[in-house]
């Protein structure tokens, strides 16, 4: 695996938090690899790290020791400007809950990320609109998130993330809130987005979802 | 789009954004009819001052046009002082009293000038530059002084200075014939006036040639008012030709009018400051609430990487939704409000009839939308920083858990 191969380079990564006078060491001393195109399951079960590391992946957050590098490029000194650019046009981030506007349709919410990026109404039209289809919610285009039903939500907020055409796809259990039939339907989904070409990092305490990755990395006590 | 969003977040709680929207228009209207507050009076005392016609008045030392008792008492030498001074184009002299018609009384004043415009005759035809010896003195009244002593024009009256069973009460009445009827800007609602010969008040009053004022027309093309810079500077110089008494022009006595208004401004600041602290903490309130309700959906924003001006836009964008809608609610409120306020004030029997306490204004209340619109977005700023500044890890963490 080349160098430019690696998406995401975590050398003896930490992350503490300080919880009034206490200290908690969410991540301890990480060290991984993702290759570009693979996808990585992150299993373990709660309170291990695992939406920490997520979210240091997904440059939300910064590390307090160690050093991330994601698309090359080194998070640890990274202003908060640079990364929500990064997250903003190369990761595409699927949430256990949804977080779908209320007030906005369907397409309005796939479209919500283009906007920010400033693509251009009719481009984004276009592509909300292929995206909505993509996921198999062509019929559900003007539909607010309360007349979905979950799997039909979750599948909205997928073809959200993918709305600025990322490299890379951050879903923090994804399917936590779904039914196991619902659940494998998006997983599928999920994988599909990995044959197209995605790096996919997911965070999950279901062995059966996360034997859909290439690789599984366990978590226990806040190590990888 | 994040105006839209914006919108559809207004919308989300509808009773909340139409209890907010109602409070804010009260407290928009409040702010615009405290502006007016005053204004009103200002603009209606210039207005009649300029109805007047006269730009400068020679008043006693220290007081004001029928303020006290006080009079000029040489009043005839003013007035031919005034005369020698090119600029002057014309006086009025007047003194007033209270007179009775049997136990009626009526404020009488007494003038005398040529050309006067401090009354209109509206009926019949002015008094006479001179009086007659053996002729009945002529009388001018209001149409109040008409209606309550029941006479035309062409009756006679008998004036006298006390009314029947005073004591020390002026037995010798003057008996005046009533040739005109006439309006008066600055009558009191109800008063009876009546306008007679100069010499015959100084008479009834046994006051020689005192003279309450005399009322000056500065020499000007077509009769208009002279400018304010011209007024100023006559006033200065007669006030140096006359150092026992007062020489306003129109803007000395609009400042005097403007000190008598002070508790009235003072009462319309204090409630203005208070309608802007509502509507800041009106607004500041609802949109924490707000924030605070969204701060999952604000998180999850932040990280598909909204950017933190992004969502200090959309809150503001709130912010000055709720106000645009409690500003077309308010303005039109405000403009009704203030009319009806002025209905009721106006009422007051020692006010003039012509005078005004709020006039509606777009000015006033376009002032008061621009004043409320500042204080709301000030009030909108501390959320917004608050949505911005949302720990995104954490609060997600939260909202799962």
């Amino acid at each position: 695996m080349t160098s430019s191969d690696i998406l995401i380079r975590a050398e003896g990564v930490g992350k503490t938090y300080r919880m009034g006078s206490e200290r908690v060491d969410a991540v301890q001393d990480v060290d991984l690899s993702i290759a570009r195109g693979e996808f990585v399951s992150l299993m373990g079960p709660s309170g291990c790290g695992k939406t920490t590391l997520l979210n240091l992946f997904g440059c939300i957050d910064v590390p307090t020791t160690g050093r991330l590098h994601v698309f090359g490029e080194d998070v640890t000194g990274m202003t908060e400007r640079r990364r929500a650019e990064l997250r903003l046009n190369r990761i595409g981030f699927v949430f256990q809950r949804f977080y779908l506007l209320p007030m906005l349709t369907a397409f309005e919410n796939v479209e919500l990320p283009m906007i920010e990026s400033k693509t251009p109404h009719r481009e984004r039209d276009a592509r909300a609109r292929a995206l909505l289809e993509r996921v198999g919610l062509a019929h559900r285009l003007r539909h607010r998130p309360h007349q979905l039903s979950g799997g039909e939500m979750q599948r909205v907020a997928i073809a959200r993330a993918l709305s600025n055409q990322p490299d890379l796809i951050i879903a923090d259990e994804p399917t936590g809130e779904l039914d196991r039939k619902t659940g494998a339907s998006i997983l599928k989904l999920i994988k599909e987005l990995q044959s197209g070409g995605l790096t996919v990092v997911m965070a999950t305490h279901d062995p059966h979802a996360a034997e859909l990755g290439d690789r599984v990395v366990q978590m226990e006590g806040a190590r990888a | 789009m994040m105006l839209r969003v914006a919108i559809r977040n207004v919308m989300r709680h509808r009773l909340r954004t139409l209890f907010t929207v109602l409070a804010l228009s009260m407290a928009i209207a409040l702010l615009a009819d405290m502006r007016m507050l005053a204004h009103g009076m200002e603009k209606t005392f210039y207005r009649v001052l300029s109805s007047v016609g006269y730009e400068v008045r020679v008043c006693p030392r220290g007081t004001l046009p029928f303020a006290t008792d006080a009079v000029i008492d040489e009043s005839g030498r003013v007035v031919d002082a005034l005369h020698a001074d090119a600029r002057v184009d014309r006086t009025l002299r007047v003194l007033g009293t209270t007179l009775h018609v049997d136990s009626i009384p009526v404020f009488a004043m007494g003038v005398d000038g040529e050309r006067q415009s401090l009354y209109a005759v509206i009926a019949g035809k002015d008094l006479p530059d001179r009086v007659g010896p053996d002729r009945a003195v002529e009388l001018l009244l209001n149409e109040n002084a008409m209606r309550d002593l029941h006479v035309a024009i062409g009756d006679t009256l008998t004036l006298q200075r006390d009314a029947p069973g005073a004591t020390l009460a002026f037995s010798r009445g003057l008996r005046t014939v009533v040739t005109g009827t006439i309006h008066i800007a600055f009558d009191l609602p109800g008063q009876r006036t009546a306008i007679l010969p100069l010499e015959a008040v100084q008479q009834m009053r046994q006051a020689g040639d005192a003279a309450s004022f005399v009322l000056v027309k500065l020499r000007s093309d077509e009769g208009h008012l002279v400018p304010l810079d011209e007024q100023r500077s006559v006033a200065a110089s007669l006030a140096d030709t006359f150092p026992d008494l007062s020489v306003y022009a129109m803007d000395s006595l609009m400042e005097a009018l403007q000190r008598q208004l002070a508790y009235f401004k003072q009462f319309a600041l204090i409630l203005s400051t208070i309608s802007l602290l509502v509507t800041f903490l009106l607004v500041a309130v609802v949109l924490t609430i707000g924030v605070g309700e969204r701060r999952g959906e604000i998180a999850a924003l932040r990280s598909m990487g909204f950017r933190r001006r992004s969502i200090q836009a959309m809150i503001l964008s709130e912010s000055a939704l709720l106000l645009a809608m409690s500003a077309v609610l308010g303005s039109v409120l405000g403009w009704f409000l203030a009319g009806y306020l002025d209905g009721i004030l106006t009422q007051s029997p020692s006010l003039p009839s012509g005078y005004r306490f709020f006039i509606p204004a777009w000015r006033e209340i376009a002032t008061a939308v621009a004043m409320s619109g500042v204080a709301g977005i000030l009030a909108a700023l501390l959320p917004a920083i608050q949505a911005a500044r949302v720990d995104i890890p954490r609060t997600l963490h939260e909202e799962v858990v």
